[in-house]
């Protein structure tokens, strides 16, 4: 049996090309990084090999940690692949456009970016392509790339701002996205306490982080507010 | 309203620009003048006096070298934000004068919208992403639902303001970016091939959110210790450049869109035009780059945009008419196609 069939393209991303089949006969998805020809190849490879790794070992230990992420399966650096769990689900940006979801499916985003969060993970690119929401409406970040563990306030506010920024430029006709997001990521805290210590420390509680988007979000040049 | 020139003011930062569209909308060069601080950065107070000082010799020399008079315009637009508060002041002073003395309508415009639109004219592409690269900002921005909407910008400077800075750090007045993009070049004209080693800087994306500040930083330091002058400018370039072009991709990944426009004056980077165009050409998109003389300020851009708003019906009235220093991209309702 062949390990790996490809069946078809599911997106090209920026990152990397993804394509959808099976491993092993079961649903596998199939991240394939090239070479970008635009970048220097001392900085390609070493944006390239950093990124593969962070992703692999920050999925692993997520896993550990109890969070909804893609199994890996298998992985060939040389080739730049990824071979990993198919997650069922939608991305965010769909679900959004259809306008059927219930109120609380911008609550769950929250949380599960908080989970990331209070394991000291900071997802890095949350773009409403990199959230899927499952058939029970909850939310699973994929695309770990461009995570990094981190203990500052600051990584923490900047992930949260990648996220506002789109919700405000993709989806403006929904009220008020990003405040539900922040109350469903403030909410797992007040339901699981405080942050478990993480290696490096303890991460910051929801609230503080909170108050630090809002301080991002007026030192950007012109689109503070 | 009457059927004439449009004129456009652009006064947001270090040039004082005066263009002009015709009754089509068609371009006409714009006649500008930069101040350039013998040190130091701009004062926005010292850039303010020099636009006063210059105001009525640029628009002479406009209305002369397209051999047209001031009773030929129908409309006169301006910048109204965003940018330097004493510098959009002149540039408003102005437009209101001219609109009252002519009794023509005065139409306020937005700055970055107005370099997307001269962007389109020029290159004739549709629904681009632009890629807004210039000293106070460093944006990505696309249309959506009938808006030009920010989907990433820069955390701290402006890339040519990080370009200025570093480049004034060692010695050279501003601007400092073409200097720069020389030297780079020198580098690679006496190594050809150049390796990136030891030349490592930070390379912050995230998401489609830039940061340049400790890249600035990072490439100081790189000098102070030694490495070749020119090594590090090719150095900064490749790294800025990049992470600029790497966010541009995310937003076409984002929005499915595939064209790429380029504006603001970084934007007359050969480097940087060139990155654009090999990443366009992986994925099957195009880029797309206005003439240097469209990339930088120039009040030629406001008057189109000018145009645009006019024969949308929007016009601004005196009450209206006061500057926004912070006026967003996407507080402009874009109703033409």
């Amino acid at each position: 049996m062949e390990a790996w069939i490809g069946a078809q393209r599911l997106h090209l991303g920026a990152e990397a090309e993804v394509i959808s089949g099976s491993w092993f006969g079961r649903p596998a998805i199939l991240k394939k990084r090239k070479p970008r020809g635009w970048r220097h190849p001392d900085l390609d490879k070493h944006l390239t090999s950093k990124r593969m790794t962070n992703e692999i070992k920050l999925t692993i230990w997520l896993a550990e940690m109890g969070a909804p992420v893609p199994a890996i399966w298998d992985v060939d650096i040389e080739e730049g692949t990824i071979i990993m769990e198919q997650i069922d689900g939608k991305p965010l940006i769909e679900v959004l456009q259809s306008k059927q979801y219930d109120d609380k499916l911008l609550h769950n985003v929250g949380k599960a970016i908080r989970f990331f969060h209070r394991n000291a993970i900071c997802h890095g690119d949350l773009s409403t392509n990199n959230i899927l929401i499952n058939s029970d409406g909850n939310a699973i970040l994929i695309d770990l790339g461009l995570a990094t563990r981190e203990y500052e306030l600051e990584g923490f506010g900047i992930d949260l701002h990648v996220l506002h920024e789109i919700l405000r430029a993709s989806h403006p006709n929904i009220e008020n996205a990003m405040d539900e997001v922040l109350a469903g990521y403030v909410e797992l805290d007040e339901e699981m306490g405080q942050a478990p210590e993480a290696p490096g420390g303890q991460p910051p509680s929801a609230k503080d982080v909170v108050k630090r988007l809002e301080q991002i979000m007026r030192r950007v040049r012109y689109h503070g507010g | 309203m009457r059927e004439g020139w449009i004129l456009g003011i652009e006064s947001t930062a270090h040039t004082f620009s005066f263009g002009l569209v015709d009754a089509d909308g068609k371009p006409r060069p714009s006649v500008s003048d930069t101040i350039r601080p013998t040190e130091g950065g701009i004062h926005p107070r010292e850039a303010a006096d020099h636009h006063v000082e210059l105001s009525s010799q640029l628009l002479r020399k406009l209305l002369d070298d397209n051999s047209i008079k001031a009773s030929d315009l129908a409309a006169v637009s301006f910048s109204q934000g965003p940018g330097m508060g004493a510098c959009l002041r002149t540039g408003a002073a102005a437009a209101r004068t001219i609109a009252e003395h002519l009794d023509i309508p005065l139409i306020g415009v937005n700055h970055c919208v107005a370099h997307i639109e001269i962007g389109r004219e020029q290159c004739g592409c549709d629904d681009p992403i632009l890629l807004y690269v210039s000293g106070g900002n460093t944006q990505v921005i696309a249309r959506l639902d009938g808006r030009y909407r920010v989907l990433g910008e820069t955390l701290d400077i402006g890339i040519g303001n990080m370009l200025d800075k570093f480049a004034r750090k060692h010695g050279i007045p501003f601007p400092g970016g073409p200097v720069i993009e020389k030297k780079a070049l020198e580098w690679v004209s006496k190594n050809p091939n150049p390796s990136l080693k030891g030349l490592e800087l930070p390379y912050a994306v995230h998401g489609m959110d830039l940061a340049f500040s400790g890249l600035m930083s990072a490439a100081n330091k790189l000098v102070s210790e030694g490495e070749p002058f020119e090594a590090v400018c090719w150095s900064i370039q490749e790294h800025a450049f990049a992470a600029s072009i790497e966010v541009a991709e995310r937003a076409l990944a984002h929005t499915g869109k595939n064209e790429i426009l380029l504006g603001g004056g970084v934007a007359c980077n050969q480097r940087l035009r060139d990155m654009s165009e090999i990443m366009c050409n992986e994925r099957g998109a195009s880029s797309h780059c206005p003439p240097r003389m469209y990339c930088i300020d120039n009040g030629t851009m406001i008057a189109r945009l000018g145009w645009l708003e006019l024969i949308s019906g929007r016009t601004t009235s005196l009450t209206h008419s006061g500057i926004d220093q912070e006026m967003r991209t996407d507080q402009t309702p874009i109703s033409w196609p």
